[in-house]
């Protein structure tokens, strides 16, 4: 009998037995794991590098690298944050160019009240810092209004140009003498003479047309008119049919009797496709009473409403509804900007 | 049998083993196949426990370059093991079914029946006690051992195996009493 309490035998197997534990011992051995446990099956070896990516001084090494980056970046990205960027910059493509005044017939820097004059036949490129590039074709007159980072607003007095931007909406701006244009990440041509006529045209994304309280969303591959006084025009298709083209000229800008009104309203929605439902839905903007329902129940005949959208609610310009039946255009999202990246270069 | 213990070399062999010794992870697999076999009998089925410990040991053979602490091995591998375990129920939860602790008492005319019982019934006891005594009991570890492999505190495994032999005892005997708390 030794001098240890039956618990050091629990504990080390040590001293006189437990009679409860050694019971337990021998009855329950046979789940023992067998001597020598069973081979590993073959391990793969790891790649050579694998220890090197955790081993400790790898990881400082990452860090320290890390933190050097920051400290070397971090006063550039602050500074071109802060800063206005000065990579405006105007090139002569061909013919007579003059930039504020001057001859010029290689390249040259442009800033905040710059201007850009091609003459009959000369051509310009202005490049807008990281946000893309404008042709200016002849006969054109191209102001630089503001030009910083994230605000880079032009003018064009009259002649026509070709923008081809990458950047989030409402960063590129383009004047006009009637309406102004903003930029929602796309490709797109404005054309206007002195007094304010001319059109805007689409060819990727989305352009909106704004004068005084008037709003306008062009998207790829349709014309808006501009015309002088104040009014904006109702966007279409390039490929509409002549005939929906003048009846909607005709509506958007001249002043027509109750009959004549009545009757390009006919004209127009006789021609109309299920595509031409987007200036249908534009229409709705200026039309009111039998006018309304006439451009309502024609849209809804080419272009049936989703589940959920009812005529009534189109009527009274419900704008979820409005903007449900516009998705079945299938024209994309206008915020989704960046899928135009390809746009950006010159086709 | 006592454990083979030469957890003062472990160090060495894991540093070894990180950098693809593939005799020293022989090593390491022989020094904690009983731990990690204990671990994963006091919960998942047995005859699903040797697939599983094989699963344990290609786990970590993958993740040893990502162990930060050499000397942590054994606490690590009993994690790997837990978390294989839990995984292994999640993923086959109708492999879940234990046996009953009252299948056969002391007594029993058959020897297997009642061991079964009784593993049944260990593995009904809360998770410290149950892999403590699994250790101690079936692979016949020693409480220093169990310490040393698992990374526990000596002192706790003495109150894991004292309290979780306290418990055994009371609800072989049919004296289940409510559940005490475990040292972990």
């Amino acid at each position: 009998m030794t001098s240890r309490e039956p618990e050091d035998y629990l504990w080390d197997a040590s001293g006189a037995p437990d009679p409860e534990v050694a019971r337990l011992e021998a009855l329950l051995r046979r789940y023992r794991l067998a001597e020598p446990p069973p081979p590993l099956p073959l391990l793969e070896p790891r790649p050579w590098w694998q220890p090197l990516v955790w081993s400790r001084g790898f990881r400082l090494a990452a860090y320290a690298a890390a933190a050097l980056l920051l400290v070397i970046a971090a006063p550039s990205a602050i500074r071109r944050v802060a800063q206005p960027d000065a990579s405006c910059k105007v090139a002569c493509l061909a013919g007579d160019l003059r930039v504020n005044g001057r001859s010029l017939s290689s390249s040259g820097a442009l800033a905040a009240g710059g201007l850009v004059e091609t003459g009959a036949a000369s051509q310009a490129e202005v490049r807008i810092g990281l946000v893309g590039h404008v042709t200016v074709f002849p006969d054109s007159r191209l102001r630089v209004v503001e030009f910083r980072r994230g605000h880079y607003r032009l003018a064009l007095d009259h002649g026509k140009i070709l923008a081809r931007t990458l950047a989030p909406p409402f960063t590129f701006v383009v004047d006009t003498p009637g309406p102004t244009a903003y930029d929602l990440g796309c490709s797109f041509t404005v054309e206007t003479d002195a007094q304010g006529k001319g059109r805007l045209q689409v060819l990727t994304g989305w352009v909106q047309l704004e004068i005084d309280d008037q709003q306008v969303l062009i998207p790829g591959g349709a014309i808006c008119l501009l015309r002088p006084g104040g009014t904006l025009g109702t966007p279409y298709f390039e490929d509409a049919s002549p005939e929906f083209r003048a009846a909607l000229e005709r509506l958007n800008f001249q002043s027509e009797d109750a009959a004549a009104r009545a009757g390009s309203l006919a004209a127009l929605l006789a021609a109309a496709r299920p595509r031409d439902v987007y200036s249908l839905m534009e229409m709705l903007r200026m039309s009111s009473g039998e006018e309304r329902r006439r451009i309502v129940d024609r849209g809804l005949e080419l272009l049936p409403a989703p589940p959920g959208v009812t005529r009534a609610g189109l009527l009274r310009g419900d704008p979820a509804m409005m903007d449900q039946w516009r998705h079945q255009l299938g024209l994309g999202e206008v915020k989704r900007w960046w899928v135009h990246w390809r746009d950006i270069f010159p086709q | 049998m006592p454990a083979e213990i030469i957890h003062s070399g472990d160090a060495a062999l894991v540093g070894a083993a990180r950098r693809g010794d593939r005799a020293a992870f022989d090593a390491l697999y022989r020094n904690y196949a009983r731990m990690v076999h204990g671990l994963l009998l006091a919960c998942a089925p047995r005859d699903a426990v040797e697939d599983l410990m094989q699963d344990v040991f290609l786990q970590a053979y993958r993740k040893l370059p990502r162990l930060r602490d050499d000397a942590a091995f054994g606490g690590w591998m009993a994690m790997i093991a837990r978390n294989r375990a839990r995984d292994y129920f999640r993923r086959t939860p109708a492999a879940s079914v234990e046996l009953p602790a009252d299948l056969a008492g002391p007594g029993s005319a058959s020897a297997e029946a009642e061991a079964a019982a009784a593993l049944a019934t260990i593995r009904a006891l809360p998770q410290a006690y149950r892999e403590t005594l699994v250790l101690r009991l079936v692979e016949g570890m020693t409480g220093e051992e169990i310490a040393e492999r698992t990374g526990l505190a000596p002192a706790s495994v003495r109150v894991n195996l004292h309290r979780g032999m306290k418990l055994l005892r009371e609800r072989l005997s049919g004296l289940a009493q409510p559940t005490e708390a475990a040292e972990t």
